[in-house]
């Protein structure tokens, strides 16, 4: 399998731990990389690495009201906790991966990131510790630094130590750990301040608070040295170079990318703002329009999570089986809005509507990120998906603090009612996707066996052409851009192209663990 | 050939999004002539409810130069619509009390100002005497209550650290500065500064604030309650009082009022539902009041069909000077107790029903503020709250124009996408063949 990766352009091969390599040093039983006892070994460190950025991320949102009252801080000024989480993130979706490939390799990055993610936590502790706002902003964005670019490593670690159907497996379970993290935030966080109360009172209560939240940190860390322990090690004995994440980003592809990579990006967008900054406004919302207790509230706004920890590997399944992406996409975009209407119009139970939340969010991350795999071509996924996520992240720094003034200004309902408005773009966005998509090849829609037809009868064509192209002596258009030229060669050596390059488990590398 | 398939492919969707941008631009004019045509219906509606003319009088008929008349105030607002007109007579000798009373158009208030210093009933009268309806309610009362465990709630705290202090014991001042007399707005402040003679301290007040308005709006400050021509709205304010030595550190404070409606053919015993009662709504809206998705008000029973008044409030009080979300602090409302027998006593009640008992129904109501943790009345040390007090059925938010707004256009617009994608498939079904994959493209 490795040598046709030398083909397919610049990007750097990636570890395969298969059979027939030459080992050095220790290769029996539990010592042996190749060893499925070994491999779940790495596996369980591997999960434990996202933990701690997912258990810190949300501990602003489980704190609101503590927050507030012991800060003096207002709703605008309390979002920005989160907004500037977002903004490093904006840039580092591109370089996320080029760092990991060619400055720091995997293994130091990942420690690298780690040891942001508890240098932020701590800034932000201390910022509690001396009252001071402005220090708490610094500890998030530092702490953003580490955060997102630390997923992008938990994916490369996976890409290099699983392949074919383990690696949906690994990737479902690494989306449901994160996910557990942050539900296991917002239940231990209110008992926690309330015993940590009965010591400190005020800001130095935050302050304690978070600091024994960077504890999670601290941990994820050293699971990250563990891993590079490991990964070394297996470098050793197997005798492999080292792994890269596996493309690079190249601006210049941008120009290529066709309408509806647009069109997801903004159904992307206009989709996450309105998920996101709900929950982290969501506690105080539940306290006052539904009379919760402080802990209570923190419990409904974790439903959305521990729903997608259980419903994402079970919705991947279901989209994998059936394809018609779009058409998931919509059913969530509209059970979004009806449970935003609930939320905003009603008084039942917000459990409903975040469980009916849970589900819609988990459907559509399913079904939205395998799509970009679809209509952009291997070789600029890389650009493409750190695109989509620079421009989410972008959404969500502005959007998050146009929700906090809202909040302050207008009240809940009006926030609803511009997170309604947001999903409405999205589902606009979704529709004209579905439009521009029918009136090309339909792709996005059709169903797995449609597909499988559709790329049998295209290959079909293609060698229909290279034919063609061999009888004749000249060629019968001239090429118009480098992208052609590529897609010409490529479909003329008819090459096999690596397992990770397959495009169904290709997506899923640079799928967002969001 | 294949540049002829390109640019019939782009010309072919420049003329899709072409055909989108129009309909895009259709829909979003549709929908602003319908908001335009809402709010001109709106605005119909208005004008059909009677807009009232202010006027006001200090101390009408207190003879000059008498020096009682500088010892308290007492203010009439006639509020004259077409028809009829309410008197909101606002009395500071002794206990704050309002009087508002429903008469024919024209009445006059008159007051004889030696039997009402020496408290001889009846004193005050309209002229002529028969009233269509009245309601009355006097802050008789300041409570002080120790909160030593942090339980909030008045009637939770032992009994022994509850202190009540007579409303009739401060001395109410006239604050100038900050008074309006116009056709559209009333508004004028009493200060209170000392208790039974002793000063609250340089910063120490209680400060009423009254607003009578002649026509539908909402306030100037948090929790922005909606009012009409038949409201006034009273603001109150604590800052930095001390009562009879009685504050300490965990000390609540709470207002107690004694409510008076004159119930047409009464006979014996008060039914249930001749009482005045305690209603509790819940909100969707809170755009005005963000966080608060509560109204409280107290409700007189409905005689005549319309004959009805009302205390309405916002379930907040705010522990700054100046009023914000962060400083917000809840407002309890307990169980309203009978009071039988009927004692009006030094009230401007007994001055005006006089003997006249035997058509009144007089209940209590007691409300105090504080959450849990909130560092008690001395973390600011200040409390304001602001309720409204009017006749007829209490005014209620209704949802606003952005938010209809914002829903018509924000789901019409995918609606209507919908409809012209589901047409233009189907066209399209219909007018081109089934394309062969190998040889079209």
């Amino acid at each position: 399998m490795t040598e046709t990766d030398v083909l397919c352009g610049e990007s750097t091969s990636t570890r395969d731990y298969g059979e027939s390599v030459e080992t050095r040093g220790c290769t029996s039983g539990m010592c042996d990389p190749r060893s499925r006892f070994h491999r779940f070994i790495v596996l369980f460190f591997m999960c434990f690495v996202g933990f701690g950025s997912y258990f810190c991320y949300d501990n602003p949102g489980a704190l609101q009201d503590n927050f507030k009252s012991d800060m003096g801080i207002t709703t605008a000024q309390f979002v920005q906790l989160y907004s500037w989480y977002s903004w490093p993130n904006v840039f580092l979706c591109f370089v996320g991966g080029f760092l990991l490939d060619s400055v720091f390799g995997i293994r130091l990055g990942t420690v690298i990131f780690c040891v942001f993610l508890v240098i932020g936590q701590i800034i932000f502790a201390l910022g509690g510790f001396l009252d001071a706002f402005w220090l708490m902003i610094v500890g998030r964005f530092i702490f953003g630094v580490g955060g997102e670019s630390l997923s992008v490593a938990q994916n490369t670690y996976a890409v290099s130590w699983f392949k074919g159907k383990e690696l949906n497996m690994v990737f479902g379970l690494q989306m449901s750990f994160a996910r557990v993290g942050s539900t296991v935030n917002f239940n231990l966080l209110e008992p926690l301040y309330n015993w940590v109360h009965q010591y400190y009172q005020g800001y130095t209560c935050v302050g304690v608070v978070l600091l024994i939240a960077a504890i999670t940190c601290v941990s994820s860390l050293f699971c990250a040295i563990v891993l590079a322990v490991l990964d070394y090690r297996a470098e050793k004995i197997l005798n492999k170079q080292s792994s890269g994440s596996g493309e690079v980003v190249r601006f210049s592809d941008v120009k290529d990318f066709p309408l509806s990579f647009w069109l997801m990006s903004g159904t992307c967008l206009t989709y996450y703002v309105a998920i996101f900054p709900f929950i982290g406004l969501g506690k105080v919302f539940f306290e006052r329009k539904f009379d919760y207790a402080p802990a209570s509230a923190n419990a409904v706004n974790s439903i959305l999570y521990i729903i997608s920890a259980v419903a994402s590997p079970a919705f991947g399944l279901l989209v994998d089986k059936t394809g018609r992406n779009i058409f998931w996409v919509f059913l969530s975009i509209l059970a979004t809005l009806a449970s935003h209407g609930l939320l905003a119009f009603t008084f039942i139970n917000p459990y409903v509507a975040m469980c009916m939340m849970g589900l819609a969010y988990s459907m559509l991350a399913s079904a939205l990120w395998p799509m970009v795999a679809l209509v952009v071509p291997e070789y600029q996924l890389g650009t493409a998906y750190g695109l989509m996520q620079a421009v989410q992240n972008l959404g969500l720094a502005v959007i998050t603090m146009v929700a906090g003034i809202i909040v302050d200004q207008g009240g809940y309902l009006l926030l609803e009612v511009f997170f309604l408005a947001w999903l409405c773009l999205s589902l606009a966005c979704t529709i004209l996707l579905w439009l521009r998509d029918s009136s090309k090849n339909g792709i996005l829609n059709m169903s797995i066996e449609q597909r499988d037809r559709w790329d049998n009868a295209r290959m079909l064509q293609e060698s229909l052409e290279r034919d063609q192209l061999f009888a004749s002596a000249v060629p019968a258009t001239a090429p118009r851009s480098d992208f052609l030229i590529r897609n010409r060669y490529l479909s003329r050596i008819g090459a096999a192209l690596p397992l990770s390059y397959d495009p169904a488990v290709r997506g899923l590398v640079y799928r967002s663990l969001r | 050939n294949n540049k002829r398939w390109l640019t019939g492919r782009l010309g072919y969707a420049v003329l899709e999004c072409l055909v989108m941008a129009r309909n895009m631009y259709l829909v979003t004019f549709i929908c602003v002539l319908g908001i335009y045509g809402l709010q001109l219906v709106e605005g119909t509606k208005d004008d059909k409810e009677l807009v009232r003319k202010l006027s006001v009088e200090e101390n009408p008929g207190c003879p000059v130069g008498e020096s009682f008349c500088s010892n308290g105030t007492l203010i009439h607002i006639r509020s004259d619509s077409e028809t009829d007109t309410i008197h909101f007579v606002w009395n500071f000798f002794g206990c704050p009390t309002l009087l508002l009373a429903r008469t024919q158009l024209g009445a006059n208030l008159s007051i004889d100002w030696t039997s009402f210093i020496s408290g001889t009933s009846g004193s005050a009268v309209f002229d002529p005497p028969e009233t269509l309806y009245t309601f009355g309610w006097s802050l008789t009362t300041i409570w002080t209550f120790l909160d030593e465990k942090d339980e909030v709630e008045m009637n939770k705290v032992n009994a022994s650290g509850v202190f009540g202090h007579d409303t009739k014991n401060f001395y109410w001042a006239k604050d100038d500065k900050d008074s309006v007399v116009s056709e559209d707005l009333v508004k004028f402040s009493m200060i209170a500064k000392d208790y039974d003679g002793q000063t609250f301290g340089e910063e120490g007040y209680i400060k009423i604030t009254v607003q009578v308005h002649s026509k539908e709006g909402y306030g100037t400050v948090l929790p922005y309650l909606r009012h009409n021509g038949n409201s006034s709205q009273v603001d109150i304010s604590l800052n930095k009082i001390d009562l009879n030595n009685t504050m300490t550190p965990k000390t609540r404070i709470g207002l107690g009022y004694l409510l008076v409606q004159q119930v047409p053919n009464l006979t014996g015993d008060i039914s249930v539902k001749d009482k005045i009662y305690v209603q509790k709504t819940k909100t969707l809206d809170d755009e005005n009041s963000p966080g608060v998705f509560e109204m409280h008000s107290l409700r007189t029973p409905v005689f005549n069909s319309y004959d009805q008044s009302y205390l309405e409030w916002k379930p907040v009080s705010y522990t700054g000077i100046i009023r914000d979300i962060a400083d917000s602090v809840d407002v309890h409302i307990y169980d309203l107790e009978d009071q039988s027998p009927i004692q009006l006593d030094d009230s401007f009640l007994w001055s005006f029903y006089g003997n006249n008992i035997s058509t009144l129904i007089a209940q209590r109501a007691n409300i105090s503020f504080g959450t849990q943790g909130d560092g008690f009345f001395n973390a600011t040390p200040h409390i304001s709250w602001s309720y409204l007090a009017g006749y007829g059925p209490p005014p209620s938010d209704t949802v606003s124009m952005l938010v209809i707004m914002t829903l018509a256009v924000g789901l019409g617009i995918p609606a209507i996408i919908i409809i012209i994608a589901i047409i233009y498939l189907f066209t399209k079904k219909l007018s081109t063949p089934k394309d062969d994959l190998l040889l079209g493209r």
